[in-house]
């Protein structure tokens, strides 16, 4: 392949064009004889020719890494939209089940009941400081008695401190 | 160009060759290796040469000198590493951020952005044969086939992009001189 032609209306001389067809390996075996023998001597035009184009291809390249990348984070971003997609339908077709399923039980949810009733307040009256963590807890129907107020409440009536007077 | 004794070249000298003629050898090295791990240890090996026989080298003649002993360096460790064949893409896949400063790296960052432009200012056909060359590394010869073009077209093409590119990189070469 021969490569070199005379173009003088550019600045793009036949030395970057060789170079670029060396750094691409795109030189005939004579061709490329003869230019690595001109590297070989240290020819500073041809040298430095090289030096451009792996400048030039690099520049050039990175600019097609940009859009590359640019491509790729697109994709990306497509992918991730019809993943939401695909959940947030699926959280609506949940929703709707929960919602239909409830309609349809003959005995509404609800709380009731004096122990219920009793442990709600207590709830909201934040006895004790705590706050249960979980609906578990919150249901829990037993109100836990502590040891103290059961030995307090079991104490003999010569021991309740009417004495101490 | 020697030290005190005449015989060795003053280090000093060899630190200012590698700033001033780093860059360039590095790329050239790049370019005649195609290999980023050929290319750190012949950079090596020709500053560890500029320090024996720098001496020896002409003022006038230095850069040649030195581009010579890169090309020697390179031939050895080409040799050593059963160098691969040439590629473009490995050339675009050398990690740009090893030795480059922030100033370079946002110099080169604005060209690789003029660069693109200017692509996509090119004629269609022109920017057909770049990026079939460059992004996709398809020859000439592939690229002619696909585009059901005479090969001397595809070369005129390509020739015709690059020099406006080059010029474009010249250009703001110039404005970083300034």
């Amino acid at each position: 392949m021969t490569l070199t032609h005379d173009n003088p209306a550019d600045d793009f001389g036949d030395a970057d064009w060789l170079a670029f067809a060396y750094v691409a390996g795109e030189l005939a075996e004579t061709e490329l004889t003869a230019w690595e023998a001109r590297l070989a001597e240290g020819d500073v035009e041809a040298c430095e020719a090289v030096a451009r184009t792996v400048e030039l291809v690099g520049v050039v390249a990175g600019s097609g890494r940009v859009d590359a990348v640019v491509a790729t984070a697109a994709g990306e971003s497509n992918a991730a939209g019809g993943l939401r997609s695909v959940v947030v339908a699926a959280a609506a077709v949940c929703l709707s089940l929960v919602i239909g399923l409830s309609l349809q039980t003959s005995d509404p949810v609800r709380v009731a009941g004096p122990d219920a009733d009793m442990l709600l307040s207590t709830w909201a009256d934040g006895v004790g400081g705590e706050v249960a963590e979980t609906d578990a807890e919150v249901m829990e129907p037993e109100l836990v008695v502590p040891d103290w107020m059961i030995a307090a409440v079991a104490l003999p009536a010569g021991m309740d401190g009417e004495d101490d007077e | 160009m020697t030290s005190g004794d005449g015989e060795r070249i003053d280090p000093s000298e060899v630190e200012r060759w590698f700033h001033q003629f780093g860059g360039p050898l590095r790329s050239f090295l790049l370019g005649v290796t195609s290999d980023p791990e050929a290319v750190d240890e012949a950079f090596q090996a020709t500053f560890t040469r500029a320090m024996e026989a720098g001496h020896t080298a002409r003022t006038e003649t230095l850069k040649g000198w030195l581009f010579r002993v890169a090309y020697n360096e390179a031939m050895l460790a080409g040799r050593k590493r059963q160098l691969r064949d040439r590629s473009l893409k490995r050339l675009a896949e050398r990690p740009r951020t090893e030795t480059a400063t922030p100033e370079e790296l946002a110099s080169l960052d604005e060209s690789i952005r003029g660069v693109r432009e200017l692509i996509e200012e090119l004629p269609v056909e022109q920017q057909a044969v770049v990026r079939k060359r460059i992004y996709e590394d398809k020859t000439f010869k592939v690229i002619a086939e696909e585009l059901d073009a005479p090969l001397g077209t595809v070369l005129t093409r390509m020739r015709s992009a690059l020099a406006k590119l080059h010029r474009r990189l010249a250009e703001r070469d110039e404005v970083d001189e300034r």
